[in-house]
């Protein structure tokens, strides 16, 4: 403890030359966190606990017994550091992060295949955070790559139920999302108990997108945006007088809106054969996008640095995400500061600011409660807190544990046509194991998956369910048929591959009793593996 | 048929919401049900028509009621099940007979036969009955009906007795036999949601020459605060299949109220939405298919029902108040609650039509 | 300028409880988080908590959603300007009428209780229904338990092994956490839709209850050995949702296709299938038990509309209170059937009637509740109340005195702080309660 205390009071009186934290971030994450509290810390995890975590969060599934045998069986020294380089590099990087950011920015709301390109091109090419956010606001029809970006703005401008189009709810959700505030209760007055959430800024954020629609004129997600030709004019429910605003984020300046003459508002006119809307001279979110992701926007920087937080910590600096004000203030601000500047100086490199948590001790704490802990709360950090798992973690989890990736099959391209005797069977692509574990864990749309809220569904889902039955069943060089194999000694192969760790005496005693004490020894291995399949242990990141 | 236009002259109302208005043969009275017990009437001989009267001790709506052919006679009926015999003409008309109980409950419709010396009603007890003119004297009852029965209409020619109800079933009675004989398939106005039965047929009338039998309503979409798009069925009389379907307007139109032949052969019908969008239009009758109305009026509140003035151009269009929806308290300056009224709108032609 | 739509087309947001209520959550507090706590709520004085568990009452909240007229039911004004078409009849009660849609329910009226005088302030769906629920307490910046949260957590999930609050409702099923507010999602409800069991409730064919027992014996094993070092939080709540699971599990019969005679009494109706499905639940001990009718905003059409839903309600109502009656339950059963607000008495442009809070009526029966006391009064139109209006915090009061709680002195313990179960500026209606 005195000796972190001592290294950051070095850091402090450093950190005005920026090289030296400009490039190590975790050092400081680690310093700002101990020197907050006087309590105990927790040690270091070991290396089950990390070799799992480190996975789940990296690469967004548990490793294979393999995977985890080796990192645990290795002696190096700076095996840790190998590994999150490792998985930094590999495929799957970008699908979790795609995953992540998917359930993080669309909340269920919907599934496209352009913005999935959008999504996995950005992470593959570890395009900067403000790049992303730029394509989301303002996209560029004419990338191919990323123009699904669009499906941030357009699936929010779809109606649902019988509602009317919900500009309001955009607008909040473009403050949510990239500045980290709530404005949704100021839309009609200052925020009645948020003093820093006033009505003008809800109202200069409207002001970007209400003129925009769906364009309906091409086959992947557009947005178009009419003629802007005046201020927009509000009211309060307390206050009296007519107010406006252009388009204005919080804190920064209002965009002035240029006036044209009627009939030269179009840079390109609407064409009534090919039914393209036409393209405004004033676009507003072409200014958003050139004013919201950048350095000199202190909301956004912070939100960003934040949300990567959380997506390692399971908590935010500030916490809820979207709630970031005077009386809901960061826990540790300056450490919140630090990394939003970090992040910024290195060019929103969002895969910088994953290694660099990553690479902190806060991180790589044990989730163990020893003691001193028991009053730990996941706001000191003093303890690595337990995380939810999401759907698609659990899905790739227990398809890599049961061993039954290899059976998965390429239904890309398979014609839709099936058999009566088919489609009485469980369908086994992909796509279908997918839409499985989304029904089962996934949260219905527009609610933030931010917090552990198991469910009935999903417990009935493993208990009952076909799919995780199915993947017990024995087939090549899965689990159950490596299992099958053996005569003793089930407990530690079992407990690699599903837990990722070795079994205690207690744990490998109870497990290979049961199984060897069965005639039914293919059953029993089934049940074995379920039970850990099932287990709170593997449900939870920890 | 070209050019047709209908211009607003007035609207008379009163302290009442009111059903429908229909004009008195002679062309000088309006006259229409009332929503509390009773019916009104309006004198069209000056320029501004001005309220008589109120007659008719009936309870609840008097939502139901016909014109004799010929006399001055007048048959009402109530949301209690009363019936009444009146000649409307008269300063302070007192009832001629009067039957407490001619239904169980809602009376929704009264229709004379061709010579007036009997009439049809129908209601919520899902019974059609006849009755004698002349003393209320009950003469048939008509059973087969599973649903409230919105309808009974006459056919113009033969005294066939015709009847709708809230399900889309619409029965040609066998008068011999007292069942139905004939049905006609207008359950597309029909749809069952959640708890609720919703639609029926609304409106109903013949073709001038009696051998087109149309049923209007809505196609339903949704229960609650309904919403569907307005439809006029076309069922031939002789075969009873389905001759046209045609939809006049969008979900927030709803209902097709009311429907009516002009005597100048065109088919005008009226609709009335949710929120308050009520439509008039004309449509050519032999080309249905034709997208355009004839004539459209579409800035009007609510329309409930459409009669034709007997020289042939004037018509009466119940409608309601805009804005006089909304939920909670509505006060006016003394701090007394709104009711609402129901403004009759008389539209006679901008010029003389060819 | 272009008017921002935010006075006359109020974002849906801005009319929820939570534009009130969330103080608390927005300041960073733990509002939606877990409450760790094992067995009977620890938020609740420890003492009340002990004798609660020992009584057996229960409750079936019969929610019609969208405002049932009241002058098309328990409060008729017959032949008046507002009155609308139908008429009124007599009930088993001398000088007591409800509307002609009612017959069955006039039957029964010595067993109910109705209070014609109820007044709140909420005229919309989206903030009302959520208020109604809740009892409207005052701001506290937290927010505020729906009553079946409310009651599951005060009075405990009883010895079913079922989830202490079932919703029975058309539409989707799955558990619906938001209900509890403040208390955890714990004290959420477990939806079922549509008469369905939630998927995967029967155990597989290729399972035998050997198999079954075994699994979950070393599931159970496993659970322990990781919870010995870890924070209970996430933990029990993960037990939570297993146990639940199991015991709908062995429960499963609740979900069978029901006797052709109680379908024929109860109605084939969606609202006549999941009040048998709701009087099973009580059968099997869940401690609340929610049935929603959807379907009665009648902005346009009202008269058509609450004479084919009326009968429906009718029957479906009657026959479960008459059951639970047959059944000896009615001494341990409270029965409430309401909506978040009455019709207007003003008939609108397309027939109908909008949304009238000022004057509507609230029915109940069972449990604590006196049978036969119908009271408050509104005026001839049907316009104002005349009596002493009561508010939805007066009704928490009641009902929870009926179920035996003292709601004036019973509190809440949240994160230290005290809250009360009812609003503090209404009472219990004593005329109500037997």
């Amino acid at each position: 403890m005195k000796a972190s205390l001592s290294f950051f009071v070095l850091l402090l009186t450093c950190s005005l030359s920026e090289p030296l934290f400009a490039q190590q971030l975790h050092p400081v994450i680690d310093a700002q966190i101990e020197a907050a509290t006087n309590k105990p810390i927790a040690p270091p995890s070991t290396d089950s606990e990390f070799v799992r975590r480190i996975y789940l969060d990296l690469v967004g599934q548990i490793p294979t017994s393999q995977e985890a045998e080796q990192f645990i069986n290795d002696s190096s020294r700076a095996k840790r550091q190998t590994l999150i380089d490792k998985l930094l590099q590999d495929d799957r990087y970008s699908r979790r992060m795609s995953e992540a950011f998917n359930v993080m920015l669309m909340e269920r709301r919907g599934e496209d295949p352009d913005w999935q390109a959008f999504l996995s091109h950005s992470f593959q090419g570890n395009i900067a955070w403000d790049q992303m956010v730029s394509s989301m606001v303002f996209p560029d029809e004419q990338n191919e790559q990323t123009r699904g970006s669009a499906y941030f703005l357009t699936k929010r401008l779809e109606k649902y139920g019988q509602n009317p189009t919900d500009f309001p709810g955009l607008a909040r959700d473009i403050g949510r999302m990239f500045l980290g505030m709530d404005l949704a209760c100021a839309q009609c007055h200052d925020h009645l108990f948020i003093d820093d959430y006033k009505q003008a800024d809800f109202q200069g954020l409207f002001a970007f997108i209400n003129n925009s629609f769906i364009r309906r004129d091409t086959d992947y997600p557009a947005i178009g945006m009419k003629p802007v030709k005046t201020k927009l004019a509000f009211n309060s429910v307390f206050e009296e007088g007519e107010f406006s605003t252009g388009p204005k984020l919080p804190g920064l300046d209002e965009i002035p809106i240029p006036e044209f003459v009627t009939g030269e508002e179009f840079a390109t006119p609407p064409n009534k054969e090919t039914k393209a809307p036409g393209v405004p001279k004033f676009n507003p979110l072409k200014f958003l996008a050139e004013q919201l992701p950048t350095q000199a926007n202190d909301s956004f920087n912070l939100n960003a640095a934040n949300r990567i937080w959380f997506l390692m910590m399971g908590r935010g600096i500030v916490h809820p995400l979207d709630l970031h004000h005077s009386d809901n203030p960061a826990s540790h601000p300056e450490l919140l500061q630090l990394m939003a500047e970090a992040f910024a100086a290195h060019d929103y490199d969002i895969k910088w600011l994953v290694r660099e948590i990553a690479l902190s001790a806060t991180y790589q704490r044990t989730s163990m409660v020893t003691t001193g802990l028991d009053d730990a709360k996941p706001r000191e950090y003093r303890l690595f807190h337990e995380k939810p798992m999401s759907a698609e973690q659990l899905m790739w989890s227990m398809i890599t544990a049961t061993g039954h990736l290899q059976h998965i099959p390429d239904t890309t391209n398979t014609s839709t046509s099936q058999t009566d005797e088919e489609q009485d069977q469980l369908p086994l692509g992909l796509e279908h194991i997918r839409a499985d574990f989304l029904a089962a864990f996934a949260n219905p749309p527009r609610e933030p998956e931010t917090e552990f809220a198991p469910s009935v569904r999903g417990a009935l889902f493993v208990l009952n369910g076909p799919r995780v039955l199915d993947w017990l069943e024995s087939r090549p060089d899965n689990l159950t048929a490596k299992l099958e194999t053996l005569e003793t000694g089930f407990a530690t192969p079992l407990y690699l591959a599903v837990l990722s760790r070795k079994p205690t005496q207690e744990e490998a005693d109870k497990f290979n009793q049961y199984i060897e004490s069965q005639s039914d020894k293919s059953t029993a291995i089934k049940q074995a593996i379920w039970a850990l399949l099932a287990s709170n242990e593997f449900a939870i990141n920890h | 048929m070209n050019n047709i236009q209908y211009k607003a002259v007035a609207a008379p109302s009163t302290d009442r919401q009111l059903f429908n208005a229909k004009f008195s043969h002679d062309g000088k009275l309006l006259i229409a049900g009332s929503y509390q017990g009773d019916l009104r009437r309006f004198e069209l001989t000056e320029a501004e028509p001005t309220e008589l009267t109120p007659f008719g001790n009936h309870h609840g709506w008097v939502q139901a009621f016909a014109l004799h052919p010929t006399e001055n006679l007048l048959i009402s009926g109530d949301s209690w099940g009363k019936l009444q015999a009146h000649d409307y003409t008269q300063e302070n008309p007192m009832p001629l007979w009067s039957l407490e109980d001619a239904h169980d409950g809602w009376i929704r419709s009264v229709a004379f036969s061709n010579t007036g010396e009997w009439f049809a009603t129908c209601g919520m007890d899902q019974i059609v009955r006849i009755f004698q003119t002349k003393n209320g004297k009950l003469r048939h009852e008509l059973k087969g009906h599973n649903a409230d029965v919105y309808h009974v209409l006459i056919h113009p020619h033969d005294d066939s007795i015709v009847s709708a109800d809230a399900l889309g079933n619409v029965i040609h009675w066998d008068m011999k036999k007292n069942r139905p004989k004939r049905q006609f398939d207008a359950s597309e106005t029909f749809l069952a949601h959640r708890l609720q039965d919703v639609g029926g047929v609304q409106c109903m009338t013949w073709s001038p020459d009696g051998t087109t039998l149309l049923a209007g309503g809505t196609r339903p979409k949704n229960g609650a605060t309904v919403q569907g798009i307005p439809i006029l069925i076309g069922f031939s009389w002789e075969t009873t299949e389905r001759v046209f379907l045609k939809e006049l307007g969008a979900t927030s139109d709803c209902y097709c109220e009311d429907v009516a032949y002009h005597p100048r052969g065109f088919l005008m019908a009226v609709t009335s939405g949710t929120p308050g969008t009520g439509k008039i239009q004309f449509l050519d009758s032999q080309n249905l298919d034709t997208a355009e109305p004839l004539f459209l009026l579409s800035n009007l509140s609510n329309c409930h029902s459409l009669d034709v003035h007997p020289d042939g151009d004037m018509i009466a269009v119940t409608t309601t108040v805009r804005g006089s929806n909304g939920n909670g308290r509505k006060v006016d300056a003394d701090g007394n609650y709104i009711g609402n009224t129901s403004p009759i709108q008389l539209l006679t032609p901008d010029s003389p039509m060819k | 300028m272009t008017q921002s739509p935010n006075n006359s087309e109020r974002h849906p947001l801005c009319n929820t409880a939570e534009h009130v209520f969330t103080r608390r959550q927005l300041l960073g507090g733990s509002a939606t988080g877990l409450i760790g706590l094992g067995g009977l709520g620890g938020l609740v004085n420890p003492l009340f908590a002990k004798e609660m568990k020992s009584k057996e009452k229960q409750v079936l909240f019969i929610w019609i959603d969208g405002g049932m007229s009241q002058l098309e039911s328990w409060d008729p004004k017959p032949n008046t300007q507002f009155g609308g078409p139908f008429r009124s009849i007599p009930t088993t009660i001398p000088g007591i009428h409800v509307s002609e849609l009612m017959p069955k329910t006039s039957q029964i009226m010595h067993k109910l209780a109705v209070d014609r005088g109820v007044s709140t302030f909420d005229n919309s769906h989206s903030a009302g229904v959520p208020r109604i629920n809740r009892g409207d307490p005052k701001d506290r910046g937290v927010i505020y338990p729906y009553f079946g949260s409310a009651v599951a957590n005060l009075m405990g999930p009883g010895n079913s092994g079922l989830p202490p609050y079932v919703w029975v409702k058309p539409g989707s099923g799955g558990f619906k956490y938001q209900d509890a507010g403040f208390l955890g999602p714990k004290f959420g409800a477990l939806a079922i839709g549509e008469g369905e069991p939630p998927p995967n409730i029967l155990l597989p064919e290729t399972l035998s209850s050997t198999n079954n027992a075994d699994r979950n014996s070393l599931r159970e094993f496993a659970n322990q050995q990781y919870s010995q070092k870890r924070p209970p939080k996430f933990s029990e709540a993960q037990n939570f949702v297993y146990d639940t699971a199991q015991a709908l599990m062995q429960k499963r019969s609740l979900f069978d296709n029901p006797d052709p005679k109680d379908v024929a009494r109860y109605g084939d109706t969606p609202l006549g299938r999941d009040m048998l499905i709701g009087r099973k639940m009580i059968e099997a001990g869940v401690r609340f038990v929610k049935v929603n009718s959807y379907g009665w905003d009648t902005h346009g059409d009202n008269f058509n509309a609450h004479a084919s839903l009326m009968p429906r309600f009718d029957q479906a109502f009657t026959a479960v209170v008459e059951d639970l009656d047959e059944r000896g339950m009615l001494d341990h059963v409270l029965v409430i059937a309401m909506s978040e607000f009455g019709r207007t008495p003003r008939i609108n442009g397309h027939i109908g009637r909008d949304h009238w809070p000022e004057a509507w009526s609230i029915a109940m029966t069972g449990t604590g509740i006196k049978q036969g006391a119908i009271i408050g009064s509104t005026n001839d139109d049907g316009t104002w109340v005349t009596s002493e209006p009561h508010d939805i915090g007066h009704f928490f009061h009641t009902w929870f005195n009926a179920l035996g709680i003292d709601s004036e002195h019973t509190e809440y313990i949240n994160d230290g702080q005290p809250l009360p179960i009812a609003d503090e500026e209404c009472s219990p209606i004593r005329e109500l309660l037997s």
